[in-house]
């Protein structure tokens, strides 16, 4: 019950607070600027050198699968700060203001308070993933060449993890943490390391932790087979569920014991 | 008919600081009860235990016969809790907030909506229910604290320091809000403004350095307690008046309020007849000399001891 009434009032805190119309729009806007980037990069430089006249530069024109690669390369740097920056003071910013022992003290399980804010940012990366799938594909469709919509929605199914790990990891610091900034920082610094340091212990490390699943997404994207050996899908996507869970687990544990 | 709060030896620790060393009171049902004692003394930890916003380090702490840190939900369903500082979500309006708590009590609807809207008018924020609670002064969220404290009809409300940020005008209204309550729930409050207090409650307790060091009926202390409260104004180069009457052996404790001295003395006797005397002979001269019935200050202040 009160699962429910937490996660109306997230949304609506999304929606009045804005964060559900300039989320999406930073994610579509930095989608929809690879194909363009692609599009113009020979006239812009052509505009931008000292060539002679009768020069010709001749870049390969890229496959919308490329492009829509280049698209999560993009979002992967951009995005997963964003989603960070919007979510390090759910916890950690309501405690310090206050309003948390207000709320606490109704009959409110900090399962469901964790849970409601787990849900409502989860659906904030859902939504800026949709979108700027949806505009980045399409602009990518006029301005490059069709493309494979089954393909953008299995680079972006196996994206969509990694955004809900940096939402766990992110509530896992403002439940622990005190000061919102610490909390972002910390959630940033565990995000880089879940990415880069598995990769350091051998093909299991590179292949079935979060890192994997970008470029996984990147290759699904371009129409890219798996290629020949690899772990299925399922298995990095398993592990970065996974750990998303965990993450909140650990959060609501700490939340439980926590003095307000 | 069992307390509806009670707390046994209620110890809470933080690091090497102990702040409470071992309460114990209980409180039944109905009426007003006031939680006094300076800054420091515990007050606020004692509510956070209760409301089950802390956990205890040793000894019992009960709500409703439940231990609030243990069963939170049971006892929050009977409870009311207004912070020290009572903050919300700023962006919702009086009104949006009152149907959002209403909801966690399954008050929903077209039911939470009357429930809201009969608060917001007897707290006085009625032309104010459709503003965002951040426009709101801090009277006004005071008000708003009291109203959500009630949403789910309590047994017992917690009330931590309701009035001390409060102008003249908001304590009188908060006050008279309170004095209203306590006909239908039993209201705990802590303050430490002591005539707000003495205004509203019916029974104090108060606590110093972590222990109860007085638990009374207001009545009952009014009897107890009813040695007078001598006023002395007087001038005097170089004369160190505080120390000279805090020297005195019939002195209990002394305060200044402004030009004048309140000295209360556990002697009233040896006071009426010595204590004039002492005044000139030190070397001052009196200018007022009088003698008041104590407030609950002077009682406070001798329980505590002076600042």
């Amino acid at each position: 019950m009160s699962f429910f009434v937490m996660a109306a009032k997230e949304l609506r805190e999304l929606w009045r607070s804005k964060k559900i119309v300039f989320v999406p729009l930073v994610f579509a806007l930095l989608a929809v600027g690879q194909p363009a980037v692609y599009k113009m990069l020979p006239s812009l430089l052509q505009g931008a050198s000292n060539l002679p006249p009768g020069a010709v530069i001749e870049i390969p024109v890229p496959s919308p699968g490329q492009v829509m690669g280049g698209v999560v390369g993009q979002l992967n740097q951009v995005a997963v700060l964003l989603l960070v920056l919007v979510a390090m003071g759910s916890i950690a910013g309501e405690r310090a203001s206050g309003v948390t022992a207000t709320v606490l003290t109704k009959p409110v399980s900090r399962g469901g308070y964790l849970g409601a804010k787990a849900l409502a940012f989860s659906a904030l990366a859902v939504v800026s993933l949709g979108l700027a799938a949806l505009l980045g594909g399409y602009y990518t469709g006029v301005l490059i060449g069709p493309v494979d919509w089954a393909a953008v929605l299995r680079g972006g199914l196996l994206y969509l993890p990694n955004l809900l790990l940096a939402v766990a990891v992110t509530l896992l610091f403002s439940a622990v943490l005190r000061g919102q900034v610490a909390a972002g920082g910390a959630a940033l610094v565990t995000l880089i390391m879940l990415n880069t340091v598995p990769g350091l212990f051998g093909r299991l490390g590179r292949e079935a932790f979060p890192g994997a699943l970008t470029a996984r997404a990147t290759a699904a994207m371009a129409g890219a087979p798996l290629p020949a050996g690899a772990l299925p899908h399922v298995v990095p996507l398993a592990v970065t569920l996974g750990l998303a869970a965990l993450f909140l687990v650990v959060g609501w544990q700490v939340l439980k014991r926590q003095e307000i | 008919m069992p307390p509806i709060v009670a707390c046994t030896d209620l110890k809470k620790r933080y690091g090497a600081v102990e702040a409470l060393r071992g309460l114990t009171f209980s409180v039944a049902a109905g009426g007003c009860v006031g939680l006094l004692g300076p800054n420091g003394a515990g007050k606020t930890t004692t509510l956070r235990i209760l409301t089950g916003l802390a956990p205890a380090s040793g000894g019992r702490a009960e709500v409703a016969g439940q231990n609030p840190w243990r069963q939170r939900d049971p006892v929050r369903r009977r409870i009311g809790y207004l912070a020290q500082q009572p903050a919300f979500y700023n962006w919702m309006t009086g009104l949006e907030f009152l149907q959002f708590v209403a909801a966690f009590f399954g008050i929903s609807g077209r039911a939470g909506r009357d429930r809201a809207e009969s608060l917001l008018k007897r707290v006085g924020l009625w032309d104010a229910r459709r503003r965002a609670i951040g426009g709101y002064s801090g009277g006004m969220k005071q008000r708003l604290g009291i109203a959500q404290a009630l949403i789910n009809q309590p047994e017992i409300v917690f009330l931590d320091e309701p009035i001390s940020q409060l102008d003249p005008v908001g304590r009188h209204e908060v006050l008279e809000l309170i004095a209203g309550l306590s006909a239908e729930t039993t209201v705990f409050m802590s303050s430490h403004v002591l005539a707000d207090v003495e205004r509203v409650a019916g029974r104090v307790i108060i606590i110093n350095a972590g222990r109860v060091a007085l638990d009374s009926g207001m009545d009952e202390l009014r009897r107890q307690h009813a040695a007078p409260v001598y006023e002395i104004e007087a001038q005097g180069a170089g004369v160190d008046l505080g120390a000279v009457l805090r020297a005195l052996p019939y002195v209990a404790a002394v305060r200044r309020e402004g030009p004048v001295w309140r000295v209360a003395v556990n002697d009233p006797a040896a006071a009426r007849a010595r204590l004039p005397r002492a005044v000139l002979d030190a070397g001052a001269e009196l200018i007022h000399y009088g003698i008041k019935a104590p407030t609950l200050e002077d009682v406070f202040l001798k329980v505590v001891g002076e600042p």
